[in-house]
């Protein structure tokens, strides 16, 4: 890793196809998580660049009652919770199956159910093919969106959660170089996954 | 989608991103473990925020675009069994030496069955997915040129993925299907009566193999039956109906199409939910219907009420749901007697 400014690495990453390849990084595997990391690098690789076109689907079908974030945390759940899934060919197809799973079972429990609303469920299933070109284009830019969303944090946050993922330092470290003390670069990285996680894929800017 | 619903959706996320942060400074106390595991146990929505949140953490820019290409496009990529398949269709039109690599490799046979008043959802290898209803059995047996399932007994629905030069073929004792990509539904009636609906694409519909096709077909593995758009193939579309029944001996199999209502469809498919829906029909048939998914019998002890009309949406496997819901709606009266529920004046 080289000691290159840091606001070269924000270009880089409002630029991505320009800037430097990130070099590879030790991470420290999550020893206490209930999943490993590399289930949780499948998630990054596999399901999260499809979010936003399962949003979309699910958001089409809000009319159900059910609640589009509810039915995307469920269906991480079930996701890494899986034994195994290295024989899922298709990922996105495997993940909106899994949804429409999660969207059955909430409609079958909630007590009172339209029949508008139930006869409509039959038009959830179209949907699990194998994605268009448009969809490939689409999840591309998901990934852009990403960056977009970093590029978007308050300063510090951004500087701590730029040094965590893009140039993979220890926690330790960042506190080490932005003089701060350990448990505040924690609430950085807490701050900036939490906005990730809310503007990514929820399409909220 | 309400706003206290959408709160608690993000405050799942803060206390997500807060354990990751935690878990990605250091190892935790004991404490530490203990309150995780309390807090994942509480709602199944906690450990899909921890695992998105922590995915979010490990995506980068360089590892997620070369692995999009892979996540997008599943048939460039894949792994080694798929491309084994893929020789083995080069290999079937190379002819006599696929013969025999057929004979030694029958393609693999799964069954998959669901119980009296059960519904599955199977989701299979090639995107398509598998809904088997009440008493229902299906065995699958994926070859590299086709598709092939048997629809041994009951009722089943097929959302095909769409795959133009790999056909989804179902065949049962009286007909077989084909289609390369759509919906629909075959049903075996007790009566020996098979209907077909078909909700999107084309199905071409025909009479069964004949048992020296079969007998080829899965000694070689090759197929020796599928012609789509033959002579005596029917092509079915979406919101058509057939009903195929025995043609007496040496004749085959009897195609008529059936009037289908608008939303008639739909309808008879809520069973993929679960539920039973009537707009009209008898108690009589509306009890029968019942009866498919449950040991226990709905009986009617007046004409009556049997010629009454019913429509509304019940739940398939609630019997005394739907007793009470007729005993209010026609001032009627029912009683438990064994396996049966007894709806009388």
């Amino acid at each position: 890793m080289d000691d290159a400014p840091v606001q070269d690495r924000h270009d880089a990453i409002a630029r991505p196809q320009d800037g430097p390849q990130p070099a590879p990084l030790g991470d420290a595997p999550f020893r206490d998580a209930p999943f490993s990391d590399e289930r949780a690098r499948w998630l990054a690789a596999h399901i999260l660049p499809h979010e936003h076109g399962l949003r979309a689907w699910l958001r089409s079908k809000s009319f159900l009652g059910f609640d589009a974030d509810d039915v995307v945390q469920e269906t991480y759940a079930i996701l890494v919770a899986k034994a195994c899934v290295a024989g899922i060919e298709n990922p996105r197809a495997y993940a909106f199956q899994t949804a429409y799973s999660v969207v059955l079972r909430l409609v079958r429990q909630s007590r009172v159910v339209p029949i508008a609303a139930v006869a409509d469920l039959s038009t959830l299933e179209a949907v699990v093919d194998a994605p268009s070109p448009e969809e490939v284009t689409s999840a591309r830019q998901e990934l852009r969106l990403i960056q977009d969303a970093i590029a978007d944090l308050p300063r510090q946050t951004r500087r701590a959660f730029v040094m965590r993922r893009v140039e993979g330092l220890p926690q330790q470290e960042i506190a080490r170089r932005m003089r701060l003390s350990e448990n505040t670069v924690e609430k950085h990285i807490t701050r900036g996954l939490k906005l990730l996680a809310e503007r990514f894929g929820r399409g909220e800017r | 989608m309400s706003v206290s619903a959408r709160q608690a959706a993000g405050a799942i996320d803060l206390a997500a991103a807060a354990w990751v942060a935690r878990m990605d400074a250091r190892a935790l106390t004991a404490d530490e473990r203990g309150e995780l595991d309390a807090w994942l146990a509480a709602d199944p929505r906690h450990l899909g925020a921890l695992a998105r949140a922590r995915a979010l953490l490990l995506s980068r820019q360089d590892g997620t675009t070369a692995s999009i290409e892979q996540a997008v496009a599943p048939r460039d990529s894949a792994p080694l069994p798929s491309r084994r398949r893929l020789l083995a269709a080069a290999a079937s039109v190379a002819g006599l030496a696929a013969l025999g690599a057929g004979m030694r490799q029958p393609a693999a046979r799964q069954t998959y069955s669901s119980a009296v008043g059960e519904v599955r959802h199977i989701p299979l290898d090639d995107g398509s997915t598998l809904t088997l209803n009440t008493d229902t059995s299906v065995t699958l047996a994926y070859a590299a040129g086709r598709r092939l399932l048997y629809l041994d007994r009951g009722e089943a629905f097929f959302d095909v993925a769409a795959v133009s030069d790999r056909p989804f073929v179902v065949r049962s004792p009286l007909a077989q299907l084909s289609t390369t990509g759509g919906a629909c539904c075959a049903r075996l009636n007790g009566d020996g009566v098979m209907t077909v609906a078909v909700l999107s694409g084309r199905v071409a519909v025909e009479g069964a193999p004949s048992p020296l096709a079969e007998t080829l077909d899965r000694v070689t593995g090759r197929d020796w039956t599928l012609r789509l758009g033959a002579r005596d193939a029917v092509l079915v579309s979406g919101g058509q109906e057939v009903s195929v029944r025995p043609g007496g001996a040496g004749h085959g199999s009897l195609v008529s199409f059936e009037a289908v209502a608008p939303g008639a469809l739909d309808r008879a498919l809520m069973w993929r939910e679960g539920r039973l829906a009537f707009e009209g029909e008898t108690l009589a048939q509306a009890a029968a219907q019942f009866a498919r998914y449950s040991h226990r019998r709905i009986v009617l002890a007046s004409d009556r009420l049997a010629q009454r009309h019913i429509s509304g949406l019940f739940q398939a496997t609630d019997l005394a749901g739907f007793a009470r819901a007729v005993a209010v709606g026609f001032s009627a009266k029912y009683r438990e007697e064994g396996d049966s529920i007894v709806l009388y004046d």
